[in-house]
């Protein structure tokens, strides 16, 4: 599914746990025991979806990166979108179609 | 973003939050052999091997046709290797001997090291035979004083050789050759991820590593990490088995698995360093199936 600016992204880390460390982010999958690390641009986006609403949109994403870096929005929706896949791929987000579309998400603990 | 291991500043604060974790799916679901597996990983990873031996048996005894387990408890409890290894996700096979060294040949070899200590040499690697300290950083005492080494040494590890070989179910090799070095990482040395047999050493198959030390032991780190071996489906295994450097004791692993030592941090006197007497066992299999 291409991303959209309108798309949603949720956190489904329950199968990780993670530790911060030199200014990466490390996390296990703790059933499959595999390691993953976010730095930088990639760590940056993983600090914007981890905020208080769970049901951020890549938009809103796209627009804070924007302003902290100098990239126009359509390279920088790319780099976030091929990203957000990986993080799909392992397990530690969920992406969700228009806004509109999408299901509430259950409050985070 | 997938890394084979995480950082070594994060192993100790990842490896307890995620026992914690897993003893919480545990006390739900206690005969969850995904999640024994994964508990024995930590243990092993932290070089606890007796707790990741109980672990084991247990993964056993709930899944007695788990074939990763049944060889995981041979390489932890000191048996022989199963006939068949598992397809995948197994761990490195080892035998480790922790008395192999009496005091008196650890006090030797330390007196020997350091009498001798302006031989040794930096650590090559590869073919080129080159220095290169991004992925190994290291002293080597040169061959002519490892002779006086050799000539006393190798008795003593040819007598255990025989065990050794049949634990690992490889005692159709004809052993045509044993190298021996020893080597001291000094603080900041290590080396990283690699396999003793490649272009220099394809018949190389078995290393073995005996460490020695001054009491008590002056150095931190210096831990060998032997890697599992991947999983189905790719990508890297995760887990590993911690062996500490115990002085006195020693090591045999085959030549093929990925390994690597992590960074030792000592004082900067030469006898603070983390001394080994290493090899390889050279030769053929004579099972053209092995």
């Amino acid at each position: 599914m291409p991303l959209e600016l309108t798309s949603r992204v949720r956190l489904t880390s329950d199968d990780f746990v993670d530790a911060s460390v030199d200014g990466e982010l490390v996390f296990m999958n703790v059933l499959e025991f595999r390691f993953h690390s976010l730095r930088d641009t990639g760590l940056r986006v993983w600090q914007l979806l981890d905020g208080d609403d769970d049901r951020a949109t890549v938009g809103a994403v796209v627009t804070a990166l924007c302003d902290e870096f100098e990239v126009d929005a359509d390279t920088c929706l790319k780099d976030v979108s091929v990203l957000l896949e990986e993080l799909r791929e392992v397990g530690l987000v969920e992406l969700q179609g228009e806004a509109s579309d999408a299901e509430p998400a259950a409050p985070r603990p | 973003m997938l890394t084979i291991a995480p950082p070594q500043a994060a192993e100790e604060e990842l490896f307890d939050k995620a026992e914690a974790a897993l003893r919480r799916m545990l006390a739900v679901e206690p005969r969850n052999a995904a999640v024994l597996a994964r508990l024995g990983d930590i243990a092993r990873c932290r070089g606890d091997f007796a707790a990741a031996l109980t672990v084991c048996r247990r993964l056993l005894a709930v899944a007695p046709d788990d074939a990763s387990a049944a060889w995981a408890v041979a390489v932890l409890g000191g048996d022989r290797l199963p006939e068949a290894p598992p397809p995948a996700g197994r761990i490195a096979p080892f035998v480790r001997l922790t008395d192999f060294l009496p005091p008196a040949s650890r006090e030797r070899l330390l007196r020997d090291v350091s009498a001798a200590s302006e031989r040794f040499a930096p650590a090559k690697v590869g073919p080129a035979e080159k220095i290169d300290r991004d992925v190994r950083n290291a002293l080597v005492l040169d061959e002519p004083t490892t002779r006086n080494v050799r000539s006393w040494f190798l008795p003593k590890l040819r007598a255990v050789l025989p065990e050794v070989l049949r634990r690992l179910r490889m005692e159709d090799l004809d052993v045509r050759r044993i190298e021996l070095r020893v080597t001291v990482h000094l603080n900041g040395g290590f080396y990283v991820t690699h396999r003793d047999d490649g272009d220099v050493g394809r018949d190389r198959l078995v290393s073995w590593v005996c460490y020695f030390h001054r009491a008590p032991r002056p150095f931190t780190g210096g831990d060998l990490l032997l890697h599992d071996t991947g999983r189905a489906g790719g990508g890297p295994a995760g887990a590993f088995s911690r062996i500490e450097p115990l002085c006195g004791s020693i090591v045999f692993f085959p030549s093929d698995c990925l390994h690597e030592i992590t960074p030792v941090a000592c004082g900067a006197e030469f006898g603070d360093g983390r001394f080994t007497v290493n090899g390889w066992v050279r030769g053929v299999r004579r099972r053209t199936d092995a």
